[in-house]
């Protein structure tokens, strides 16, 4: 092959994803800065002589050895899986019904109440969390994950029940007079007709409230204090950051395994999560 | 089989969601009582063990069900007011560098308690005075205060600033620190949004003999001559000594900058000698601890305070008063655990000799912490403008756009003192 001929097809093989590589880089940094300080020994890390991007020391295990050991990380990634997972469902099962009856029912007040429903999910957790922590009280779940599973569906169901709302209209009303005629009842049609047209909009809304209520931190805060019901990202910047000492290695390790869900998360539902963002744009 | 109507099936769902909240009640406790307490993750981990192991200890002697939860200290005064707002909450909750002035009318008073303790120890120094009194009655026992002297690079400064013992004074940092930027070891002084940067700068204004406001607690003193020339100092020290990267740091930077090898002096904690210590022995080797420096009028360097309160929703006051007089009483063990970090506030302990300090030629200078440190409001009390002046960050940003030339001299003066008008006029 001639040396125009090699070039040529580099250019037709690789050239689409040229004007990626400087997004590709902007994402994937982080991600090798945080793979690369894990392992990186103190020393190392300290020292700005050279090249800061590759190891200058062996790498060390010792960071996530007292990620491990020495905090309560274990338990914290459970704690946010668990969380994440219940609120998902708490969120799925008001915010589609919901969604449903303000996309398709006719009533008085329809408008005003979505958006209401979205105006609320602009109202700062700064605002909300003393009245929040009140009715956390009463009910007694202070200190508890069970607090941190009956607040985070305040700022999960508005944005989720609105995203949902786009995607019940996408489907036809065509096809629930049928199902209708046919003789299903305005549910049947809901649970046997509209759910499975929406599924990739299902997928999506549950993703956004999972990384939502992942990376939360106020709430977190304000209402849990035991470490024992810490999550992950309250966790980690409870433990390793230490006034002006830093852990460095540990907390980029505690960032870098926390990711490890939410990237499988995103990774298994990829091509619904596409869909469903896509359905939108292009209705 | 009945069906179940859809009726049927809203009024029982919806009656089961109101009752579930109160079925889920926690078991009664046997008659065993109860303490919490809410504290910082102190910057020495060993400290924290110590001191969980130190009340579990304590508890267990008095059979008392006690909780600990430590959480950063940035985090602490949100925490303690999502509390008390709530009425609920810990018992016991740590006042990190201010706040004692600020959520006194929901705290104890504890005058009772610091009257005994301060019988019993030879009595409280000024500042713990100054950082847990409110109108005259303590609302906060003072627990311990952590010092800023200088840390420098004693081989940088003999062979390059002729200093062997460091800069005494100022000035002095300012004539060597110029010569060791130039040969590549600047010093690091913040001047951005962090506890560093602000502590630092009230340490130099303060040997200028400047502050923000009168003894009074109300006067503003700000626009002075004093003032003046600890701004033209700063900014002499700013662009002779250090680099512009200061302007972005946090409370860690220059803890980095002297780990990295770079660093020849910072204003700080021990904990940046202590961390490398841990990390890089021959570096810490070169490391060495003086005192604050000296300003034309005095050496006076910034303390940051601790302390704890009681709060007053809490139904657990006496044991909550036992713990922390069993803790004051055992001060010297928990100044031990925190390898020096925590300065007493009670005269007999501040008085020495202290464990590890005293015994270490190295840190020995920081006996004398406790005679020339204070804290935000300083002449006057720590107040509640003073705080919110503190909070906000106004001294620092307006010393920040002096040293970078964004605001002359006059103007800088001009700027901080309408925002510090603001802010006390809310007070008045």
């Amino acid at each position: 092959m001639t040396r125009s001929a090699l070039w040529r097809r580099i250019k037709r093989d690789y050239g689409p994803y040229l004007p990626l590589s400087p997004y590709l880089f902007v994402v994937l940094f982080p991600f090798y800065w945080m793979v690369i300080t894990t392992f990186k020994r103190d020393n190392d890390l300290y020292n700005l002589t050279g090249v800061p991007f590759w190891f200058k020391e062996p790498p060390t295990l010792s960071h996530i050895q007292l990620l491990l050991h020495d905090t309560m990380f274990v338990t914290w990634l459970w704690n946010s899986l668990f969380i994440g997972v219940v609120v998902v469902a708490i969120t799925l099962l008001i915010g589609l019904p919901a969604a449903y009856g303000l996309a398709r029912m006719r009533f008085v007040g329809n408008h005003t109440m979505s958006t209401a429903m979205f105006l609320s999910y602009l109202i700062p957790p700064a605002l909300l969390f003393l009245p929040l922590s009140q009715v956390v009280r009463k009910i007694g779940f202070t200190d508890s994950i069970w607090s941190l599973i009956l607040v985070y569906p305040s700022f999960t169901i508005p944005f989720c029940t609105w995203l949902l709302m786009g995607f019940v209209r996408t489907v036809p009303a065509e096809i629930e007079e049928s199902a209708q005629l046919d003789g299903c009842t305005r549910f049947q049609t809901f649970r046997l007709i509209v759910i499975p047209v929406i599924v990739p909009g299902i997928i999506t809304a549950g993703i956004f409230a999972f990384t939502l209520t992942y990376q939360e931190f106020i709430y977190a805060l304000t209402f849990v204090s035991a470490s024992a019901n810490k999550t992950i990202a309250y966790g980690v910047t409870t433990d390793l950051i230490r006034g002006d000492v830093f852990y460095w290695g540990s907390l980029m390790a505690g960032a870098l395994i926390g990711a490890v869900p939410v990237a499988i998360v995103y990774a298994f539902s990829l091509d619904h999560f596409i869909h469903g963002l896509t359905a939108g744009a292009l209705k | 089989m009945s069906r179940v109507s859809r009726r049927q099936f809203i009024a029982t769902t919806a009656a089961g969601a109101l009752a579930a909240p109160h079925v889920w009640v926690r078991p009664a406790g046997a008659q065993q009582k109860q303490l919490s307490i809410l504290c910082w993750s102190h910057f020495v981990p060993a400290y924290d063990k110590w001191f969980d192991q130190f009340g579990q200890e304590w508890a267990a002697k008095n059979n008392i069900k006690l909780s600990i939860d430590h959480i950063p200290h940035l985090n602490l005064a949100a925490k303690i007011a999502a509390e008390i707002a709530t009425q609920s909450g810990h018992d016991i909750v740590q006042l990190a560098a201010s706040g004692t002035e600020k959520f006194a009318p929901a705290l104890l008073d504890v005058q009772d308690l610091a009257d005994k303790l301060g019988k019993k120890h030879g009595g409280w120094t000024p500042l713990a005075q100054n950082y847990s009194e409110v109108k005259g009655r303590y609302h906060s026992i003072p627990d311990y205060f952590i010092d800023f002297p200088g840390l420098y690079r004693k081989d940088l400064w003999t062979e390059h600033a002729g200093m062997p013992n460091g800069p005494d004074s100022w000035n002095d940092l300012r004539v060597g620190g110029a010569k060791l930027k130039a040969k590549g070891f600047p010093i690091g002084i913040g001047l951005a949004h962090h506890n560093d940067s602000r502590n630092s700068w009230r340490a130099i204004q303060w040997c200028h003999g400047a502050s923000e406001v009168a003894k009074d607690g109300k006067t503003l003193t700000y626009n002075s001559k004093e003032m003046r020339e600890a701004l033209k100092f700063m900014k002499a020290l700013y662009k002779e000594t250090m680099t512009p990267e200061v302007l972005a740091w946090d409370d860690a930077s220059n803890n980095r900058l002297l780990a990295s090898g770079r660093g020849s002096w910072i204003h700080n904690p021990i904990s940046a000698y202590r961390t490398i210590e841990g990390q890089n022995k021959e570096l810490a080797d070169k490391i060495h601890i003086q005192l604050s420096p000296r300003g034309p009028a005095g050496r006076l360097s910034f303390a940051n305070c601790l302390a704890y309160g009681i709060t007053k929703f809490s139904p657990n006051q006496d044991t909550a008063k036992a713990f922390i007089e069993h803790l004051t009483d055992n001060f010297k063990d928990a100044f031990k655990a925190s390898t020096g970090y925590n300065n007493p506030f009670l005269k007999t302990y501040a008085k020495g000799p202290l464990p590890i300090i005293s015994e270490d030629p190295k840190l020995k200078v920081l006996e004398k912490s406790p005679e020339y440190h204070y804290t935000i409001g300083y002449p006057g009390p720590l107040t509640v403008p003073a705080d919110e002046v503190y909070q906000q960050f106004v001294l620092i940003d307006a010393v920040a756009q002096h040293c970078t030339d964004k605001l002359d001299l006059e103007a800088t003066i001009k700027w901080a003192e309408d925002k510090l008008k603001a802010i006390y006029s809310k007070f008045a």
